[in-house]
């Protein structure tokens, strides 16, 4: 049997039948011979088919030539069971567990079949895991025992000391060695994914802005791009524009409180209050720009809601090449000091190949040498344009998320200062035609913390009916289990800073 | 009856000096930390507010736990005080010295330890149990170099009594025994850090317990106790600090204001010089904390052996 | 005070108190080479307040070790158990044998208020004496005594906050519910008066200063040196007037606090575990695990090993983690030693054959050997 490839770029939308339909055992086979050829499994997520079965899609990236491969395997409605791909290929864990929650679907053979959103299944069947959405979260949640009187659970969540957002982490402990943690979320499930099929065009760009609250710009992006792509619209130039300084003003106000953080947390004061203010003005800058702090109701499907008028744009770049200024003293001075360095350099590493296997994206992927930006790899908006250089780290350390973040908040500083010289022309936002139906559509954006995927499908009266988004914290909480294993306890929250996940953003 | 009268006066009126003066230590900490930082910051008095406010309150209790958590932060700083008693302050003597009272300093302030870790345990959180396992680890270093550190003054000023250990003519010693006594209040200084949960060892201002030492082991006290807790921190800041200052300033004049403005300003000074420490340098991995400790009691044999040879022996 | 780092990577409470002994033993000696040195140095106040202290500690030793092992047994006998990971919160359930192994706990590290804490100063001020009597070397001997007591007293609190804190703090280990019977009068009645005399010497020292001064005297025959009873009982006195200060602060502190807690709210719920809706009892603090980080400090002196199934890939399968402190001495000289008198003991087997006549044979030969060495 010949097999039929389908391929597609970022942010182009087709025909749902187009898609692929291959045996349970082609496509198992298909997916592990790609990976083991260095290619990437983007998303893996399920949706209903047209006789109730499940309809299992995989996206594929081989990021050196920007192509997505995309397949699907029908699984029966009766006997919802597929053997899973997580021994194999443990990056697909989390994806397997999630269709197992959303679709009751058994993988057979996962060495780690637990609840991920505490949420019911979509089909109304019987859950994989019974009474999940009854009890009390985490419900019967098996967390991983190490036997022994002598060690010690410490469980710390899901009330953080400190303002973020809650989630569960399971410690074992031998004194102050971490043997292993396991981290159980889900608190913040909201069903933005199943709301996001039923709500109108109108509210779905708010629920869009709402997955993440520090990454407004980046899911919100990529909604837009989706609707309209499945409505053939193309937006102008300017608005692209726009679209990537709201972007990058929000990967630097995070990267920069990021950097902030991490010195609040060794301790070391002045660099923790003087990033926080530096992150205060990207976000004054963000504000200016959008009505609001964090970009909230700036882009809208069509293009963007409020101009950057030329007045604005000096005062921007002024701003901008003065913040770039004191960044570069404050980095200097954090990244020089020391004792700065002992706290940051060989603590809680993530090896390329662990890296690899978890299928880690964004800045942690990267200081673990994993080098893939979807600005670059699959360039999108304004990106195509004008290309960034991709920050690279290879030890995979804190100090090298530390140092990514600096990198990055140097390069996308340099692009903003280039592309406020250069805006081009045209309108602000275009009115949207239609959603085409029986369509499918698919786009990656890269967020601050890595790679956004949203995914939609409409039916034939046009209605989306599927809508898939995952965000980079739903591969990379794995990372932060892996860097912490066998490390320090006491180092737990700076590794926990470093990579600064979303918990909503895994919820969703 | 008149010398008891007096005795028990004396003592009242050093408590009360060392109950007044103590947080104002962590005001002016926090103070420079702020100016640091770029910030105006709390005031100066805030520390009195924290605990006002908190002896204000009412107090939550883990069902878990028995009389001991709730005794022990009165203990403790009912120890941390009577240790208070036999440290002189510039123009105030010690109301109660004797020969080998450093003994009995040092065992007070192990008394409040112990206690403070068993009602740590008595929670039977992890956390908490957690910042006791670290607190006696380090303590049981820092004790090391204090205990050096008390005989090499003892070597020094031929006495085994707080007062006789830093009242006598310190000033005449550092001309002769200079480079030896710098080494004692390095040394010093690193066990005042220590023991009082500052940066580099413990970050004070943290919030997550995790890394944690001193605060985390006091997470369940609440209203009254934690206002014991936190007051008795600061009077044991202030007693080691001013031992460290009365070996740094040991100027006595026999003008009373004046030792009592040059003690005070040295205090204050002491303050800055933390404040600046935890402004200007980052806090160790916490196992890299004993290294610290075993410096300091390495420069406390250090300064033993310039005595050794320089003092004549 | 390689005993109190082996006591304290034990897990089970009587061969911690067992090898707490050795670190007493320290002291004790301690005591006695400050006397000895004394005696060469010809400072025989220093000799005498060294050997008082060894003596004095020799006694409080018994008295709380005693205390300490049977209160030890009173919680094996209740529990079946002597594995300190196995147990937890039993002060509510064991109160007498629980404050009596406080008392004797506090008393053991040498806090004030306890008998420790008098023949600890002893030797504290015999040290001392040395450093200000003795040689350079006599000097050098002295102060690392010193050292060396102040980390046997800081590691002796850590060993007992362990055993104190995991055995009858906290939450049971094992048991949910732990219906365990306290000792009976007959059982309780030493371990009382063991307490008290504890608390006596603690707070009187007088009587039996003066006593160990005696006996020292007795026992090497120098004269107690004039009015040295005084020189080392005044200070202790004036020490006791500021534990009894102590006690008042504390009163005060006790009667401010009910004050202020009188008009306001006191609740009483769960210890804080992050809002956490099934909290267990695994998670606490662990015995191994409180005493880890000293003992990874003075890994290189003690062969402190963890056994831990390798955690391998991203989803670990099960696995079991021990610790355990080898004891060296054991391992490495009396081990082998009873090996080898065991081995040579089975090659000489053939001699005990069992049979009458051999028997007779042994002893004819034994005769004529004792005969030969007669006539010569």
């Amino acid at each position: 049997m010949v097999l039929r490839k389908f391929c597609i770029w970022n942010g182009q939308s087709w025909n749902l039948s187009q898609v692929p339909v291959f045996d349970a055992d082609i496509f198992r086979k298909e997916i592990l011979e790609e990976c083991r050829s260095g290619a990437r499994v983007v998303n893996l997520f399920g949706a209903l088919g047209e006789e109730g079965d499940i309809r299992m899609f995989a996206v594929i990236s081989k990021d050196d030539d920007a192509k997505l491969s995309l397949f699907s395997v029908l699984i029966s409605k009766d006997k919802s069971v597929f053997p899973s791909l997580t021994p194999e290929l443990t990056a697909v864990h989390l994806f397997e567990r999630e269709i197992a929650e959303q679709f009751g679907v058994v993988f057979e053979g996962h060495p780690w079949f637990k609840p991920v959103r505490y949420h019911e299944n979509f089909r109304n069947v019987p859950d994989c895991w019974p009474g999940i959405s009854s009890k009390p979260i985490p419900g019967d949640y098996p967390f991983f025992k190490i036997n022994g009187e002598e060690v010690h659970e410490v469980a710390v969540g899901p009330i953080h000391a400190g303002i973020i957002e809650p989630g569960h982490f399971r410690f074992q402990c031998h004194g102050e060695e971490i043997l292993h943690l396991e981290i159980q979320l889900g608190y913040q499930h909201r069903g933005i994914e199943k709301m996001m099929e039923e709500v109108t065009l109108e509210r779905a760009v708010l629920l869009a802005e709402s997955v993440a609250g520090d990454t407004v710009i980046g899911h919100v992006m990529a909604y837009c791009s989706l609707i309209e792509s499945l409505s053939d619209c193309v937006i102008s130039p300017r608005a692209e524009a726009l679209r990537a300084l709201a972007l990058e003003l929000e990967r630097l106000s995070n990267h920069i409180g990021d950097l902030g953080a991490l010195g609040a947390d060794i301790g070391f004061l002045p660099t923790a209050a003087y990033f926080g203010r530096l992150r205060g003005e990207f976000l004054n800058l963000l504000m200016e720009l959008s009505g609001n702090r964090y970009g909230r109701s700036f882009c809208r499907p069509g293009g963007v809601l409020f101009d950057l008028d030329p007045g604005m744009k000096d005062d921007f770049r002024r701003r901008l090449s003065v913040a770039k200024k004191e960044l570069k003293e404050l980095a200097e001075l954090f990244f020089s000091k020391p004792s700065v360095l002992a706290r940051l350099e060989g603590v809680g590493i993530v090896s390329e190949k662990t890296a690899r296997e978890l299928g880690m994206v964004g800045p942690a992927a990267r200081a673990s040498g994993l080098s893939y930006d979807v600005r670059t790899d699959h360039a999108f908006g304004m990106y195509r344009f004008r290309h960034l250089p991709i920050s690279l780290a290879s030890t995979g350390d804190v100090f090298a998320r530390a140092q990514i973040r600096w990198l990055e908040a140097q390069r996308s500083l340099d692009f903003l200062l280039e592309l406020l010289d250069q805006i081009p022309k045209g309108e602000l936002c275009k009115t949207v035609s239609p959603l085409k139906p029986g369509q499918m559509a698919l786009v990656m954006v890269e967020g601050w913390r890595g790679e956004i995927v949203h995914v939609a499908m409409t039916d034939p009266q046009s209605k989306i009916n599927r809508y898939k988004i995952k965000d980079p914290s739903f591969h990379n909480w794995d990372g932060l289990a892996m860097a912490v294993r066998g490390a320090q306890i006491s180092d737990f929250p700076l590794c926990n800073k470093s990579f600064n996940l979303s918990y909503a953003g895994h919820d969703l | 009856m008149g010398p008891t009268i007096s005795a028990l006066m004396s003592i009242l009126l050093h408590l009360s000096v060392i109950l007044v003066f103590s947080p104002f230590i962590l005001g002016v900490i926090g103070k420079t930390k702020a100016f640091f930082a770029g910030r105006w910051g709390p005031p100066v008095v805030q520390p009195y507010y924290d605990i006002l406010k908190l002896l204000r309150k009412g107090s939550v209790y883990s069902t878990m736990t028995t009389w001991i958590f709730r005794a022990a932060p009165m203990i403790a700083m009912a120890a941390i005080l009577a240790a208070g008693i036999l440290m002189p302050f510039a123009g105030l003597k010690a109301p109660i010295q004797f020969w080998g009272d450093v003994v009995l300093f040092a065992y007070l302030f192990g008394l409040a330890r112990f206690f403070m870790v068993l009602a740590a345990l008595d929670t039977g959180s992890s956390f908490e149990g957690m910042g006791a396992s670290r607190e006696m680890t380090f303590s049981c270093l820092s004790e090391v170099a204090l205990f050096l550190n008390f005989t090499v003054l003892a070597l020094i000023s031929k006495s085994l009594s707080l007062s006789g250990l830093i009242g006598g003519d310190v000033s005449l010693l550092w001309h002769v025994l200079g480079p030896a006594l710098t080494l004692v209040v390095i040394s010093f200084f690193l066990i005042l850090l220590c023991e009082n949960s500052r940066i580099p060892v413990d970050d004070p201002a943290t919030h997550l317990e995790l890394t944690m030492i001193h605060e985390v082991m006091v997470l369940d006290h609440s209203g009254v106790d934690f206002a014991y807790i936190l007051y008795g921190n600061a009077v044991k800041l202030f007693i080691l600090g001013s031992f460290l200052i009365s070996i740094i300033l040991p100027f006595k004049t026999q003008n009373v204001f004046m030792d009592t403005a040059v003690y005070l300003s040295g205090m204050t000074g002491l303050a800055v010089v933390i404040g600046v420490i935890e402004s200007a340098m980052a806090r160790l991995r916490l196992n890299r904390v004993p290294y610290l400790l075993i410096s300091a009691v390495i420069l406390a044999v250090f300064a033993f052996i310039i005595t050794l040879v320089r003092g004549g022996f | 005070m390689g005993g109190v780092l082996y006591a304290l990577g034990q897990h089970e409470i009587k061969k911690l108190l067992a090898y707490h002994s050795i670190e007493n033993i320290g002291i004790i000696t301690l005591g006695l080479g400050m006397g000895m040195m004394g005696q060469a140095f010809h400072q025989d106040t220093v000799a005498m307040i060294g050997y008082a202290g060894a003596l004095l500690h020799v006694f409080n030793h018994a008295v709380f070790k005693g205390l300490l092992f049977l209160s030890a047994g009173s919680v094996i006998r209740a529990t079946h158990t002597g594995e300190i990971d196995h147990l937890g919160g039993l002060l509510r359930t064991l109160p007498w044998t629980g404050h009596l192994f406080l008392i004797g706990s506090l008393s053991i590290c040498g806090l004030p208020f306890f008998n420790g804490f008098i023949s600890e100063w002893l030797v504290y001020q015999a040290l001392w004496g040395g450093v200000f009597h003795f040689d350079i070397l006599g000097i050098i001997f002295s102060c690392l005594g010193v050292a060396a007591l102040a980390l046997i007293g800081g590691l002796a609190a850590y060993c007992f906050a362990k055993a104190f804190g995991m055995i009858f703090l906290g939450k049971n280990r094992s048991k949910e519910e732990s219906p365990y019977k306290e000792s009976d009068y007959m059982l309780r009645g030493p371990m009382v008066g063991l307490a008290a005399i504890c608390v006596w010497i603690g707070l009187f020292p007088a009587v039996m200063v003066s006593f160990s001064l005696k006996t020292a005297q007795t026992v090497t025959g120098i004269p107690v040196p004039a009015g040295l009873e005084k020189l080392i009982l005044n200070p202790l006195l004036k020490a006791i007037s500021v534990l009894f200060t102590a006690v008042i602060i504390f009163a005060v502190l006790v009667a401010l606090r009910k004050f202020l807690l009188k008009a306001r709210p006191v609740r009483e719920t769960e210890t804080w575990g992050c809002g956490y809706a099934l909290p267990s009892a695994r998670m606490q603090y662990t015995a191994s695990s409180f005493a880890e980080p000293i003992l990874r400090i003075f890994r290189t002196l003690l062969v402190f090993k963890v056994k831990t199934g390798k955690l391998k890939k991203h989803f670990p399968a099960e696995t079991h983690l021990s610790s355990s402190v080898l004891d060296v001495s054991e391992n490495m000289f009396f081990r082998p030693l009873l090996y080898w008198i065991r081995e040579l003991s089975g090659r000489l087997n053939w001699i005990q054959s069992g049979s009458t006549q051999r028997y007779l044979l042994y002893i004819l030969f034994f005769l004529l050997i004792l005969l030969i060495w007669k006539l010569n």
